[in-house]
């Protein structure tokens, strides 16, 4: 059976895909990459579907190993990832944002996260994973979707689907050219499209729907002051502390809508920035919102970092959304037309 | 008949229709009106619609949708409501096993209410509850119905770890702990009914609508559903 085996587990590693939003009036989160840009890009660059599952890999630490030939592209965060051939010898550096072919037993090393908090893995053909309540995304709290509803640990074979007919194509005329003891091959070409190399994200942000309760001293330190990224962050939310936020006084809120980007104050003062795994519901009064086009890089955020916000109108915050999704689509046509000088040539 | 909704954005990708009446049970059918009408519109570019005790938030893509318009398209609708009738929702009854290692704090819920365990068991299982929303976990319930003499304040610290199938009381509400999940909610006693499946269709045993009675069972009852 072709499939990745993982040699090693990392910090946290899921399978994840475009998520389950329809799936949220059952109290379930939308779930899917909290990078969807990069995630999206993975995909394209290996002909897949932008929803097809790709591997979610947190921080560092992951060995993987493909147990057929494949084509893999890595994006998002950049997580040093490193590969060593079938023979062991020499451990060279993954090329990140194009396609890569890499022969049976090749080992995929992730020795640490540069920049960024949170790499992708897309595989020509996709992780083949069973779809759960309409997406292959994994529901950690649930225990369901991805590979068995859980992270992935040593001695797991995630099964892989049919790959495209271009990377077919392309991985034939590749492996003539090769010879026996190269175990890798990339095109000189790449995207990468986002920088996560700050330390201090600036991420825009409208006003949250209790905003004007804040007090007026916190909401001014709200846009001025800058918040760091605690440990305890995860695909649910980002905790994060920073200039004390206080309410004007305290407001009893029945459980209501959440959606990524939510930025909550819970009583300890200490803001959190919900994300994929966010529940769709919750009471805690809502301080700014994120701008869709910005939730990418709030899904790169390692803790250490700090963010700073910036107000925009939701008319900006709109626009900005279209634009990032033109940009997409320019990428995906250029990506589309590299592939054909691949398989032409 | 209750108020119209007033609306306003939730970020660059959601709208919300808010009531304002402090009534959950007369706003529940207007809330829930209106989602249907949204579904039966089928309007492109709506991504989800997930309704709350006084809220109905509809998610958007910004791609079909600039604010304006869905704005006017959502107050149009508001005007021009459609009252389709309210499918019926079923009554379920829920074991429920109030014995020690089930209902961590029915010690201090008599305590703080100056009842005796068995008081408060009576009065729980005498009273009809009402599915409000499905929310906070998947599958999670919350109810309303409870009688305000056992309303219970939620805990000064959350516990790490509420079992699955914990039935529990936070302020006037009541929950069922769907899955295991950290909470701070008053633990009353515990059913071995699996209350969500992903591969179950559908996966949530419980919906908005439902009505539920509470039915007693002995631990022994307990460990024999649990496994069958």
């Amino acid at each position: 059976m072709n499939g990745l085996r993982i040699r090693k587990g990392g910090v946290f590693s899921t399978i994840q895909d475009l998520g389950r939003p329809q799936a949220q009036v059952d109290g379930v989160a939308v779930g899917g990459a909290v990078d969807r840009i990069s995630h999206e890009l993975a995909n394209r660059l290996v002909c897949n579907s932008p929803d097809a599952a790709t591997l979610e890999i947190t921080l560092w630490g992951d060995e993987l190993e493909p147990l057929a030939d494949v084509v893999i592209a890595v994006t998002g965060g950049d997580l040093t990832p490193s590969i060593v051939g079938p023979t062991e010898r020499g451990e060279m550096s993954l090329p990140q944002g194009r396609p890569v072919f890499l022969r049976a037993g090749t080992k995929i090393l992730f020795r640490g996260a540069l920049q960024g908090c949170r790499g992708y893995l897309a595989i020509a053909g996709g992780f083949d994973v069973p779809s759960m309540m309409e997406s292959r995304s994994t529901h950690l709290r649930g225990a369901f979707g991805g590979y068995q509803g859980r992270s992935l640990r040593a001695g797991d074979v995630v099964p892989i689907g049919q790959a495209d007919k271009q990377v077919g194509q392309w991985m034939k005329n590749v492996r003539t050219g090769l010879s026996m003891d190269q175990f890798c091959f990339a095109p000189r070409w790449f995207f990468r499209p986002n920088d996560y190399a700050a330390i201090v994200v600036q991420l825009r942000a409208l006003r949250g729907t209790e905003y004007e309760h804040l007090e007026l001293t916190s909401q001014q330190r709200l846009w001025s002051s800058q918040f760091k990224v605690l440990p305890n962050s995860d695909r649910m939310g980002c905790r994060l502390e920073g200039a004390s936020l206080a309410l004007q006084s305290k407001i009893e809120l029945v459980s209501d809508g959440l959606v990524v980007g939510t930025l909550q104050l819970p009583p300890s003062g200490n803001p959190i920035l919900i994300l994929a795994d966010g529940a769709p519901t919750g009471g805690y009064p809502r301080i700014a919102q994120i701008i869709s086009a910005d939730h990418c890089k709030a899904g790169q955020l390692r803790p250490g970092m700090s963010i700073a916000l910036t107000e925009v109108s939701i008319e900006e915050a709109q626009s900005l959304y279209r634009e990032q999704r033109t940009m997409m689509s320019a990428l995906e046509s250029q990506i589309a037309i590299q592939w054909r000088g691949m398989v032409d040539e | 008949m209750a108020e119209k909704p007033t609306i306003r954005p939730l970020g660059d990708a959601a709208i919300q229709l808010v009531w304002h009446e402090s009534d959950w049970m007369e706003t529940f059918s207007v809330v829930h009106s209106m989602a249907r009408q949204i579904s039966e519109s089928q309007m492109d570019g709506i991504i989800a619609s997930i309704p709350a005790y006084q809220t109905l938030t509809i998610q958007y893509d910004p791609m079909c949708w600039r604010w304006g318009e869905i704005a006017k398209v959502i107050e149009g609708l508001i005007d021009h409501p459609t009252t389709t009738p309210t499918a019926p929702r079923q009554t379920i009854e829920i074991p429920i096993c109030y014995e020690s290692e089930y209902s961590l704090d029915l010690p201090a819920i008599a305590t703080t209410h100056g009842m005796s365990i068995n008081d408060v068991i009576q009065l729980h299982l005498s009273c009809e509850y009402f599915v409000q929303m499905i929310g906070f976990a998947p599958g999670f319930p919350y109810l309303s119905g409870l009688p305000p003499s056992l309303a219970t304040p939620r805990k000064e610290s959350p516990r790490v770890i509420v079992p699955k199938g914990s039935v529990a009381i936070g302020g006037r509400q009541i929950g069922i702990y769907s899955v295991a999940s950290p909470g701070g909610w008053n633990i009353l006693g515990r059913t071995p009914l699996s209350l969500f499946h992903p591969a179950r269709n559908p996966p949530c045993l419980l919906h908005a609508g439902d009505s539920i009675r509470f039915r007693k069972i002995s631990s022994d009852d307990y460990r024999a559903m649990e496994s069958s």
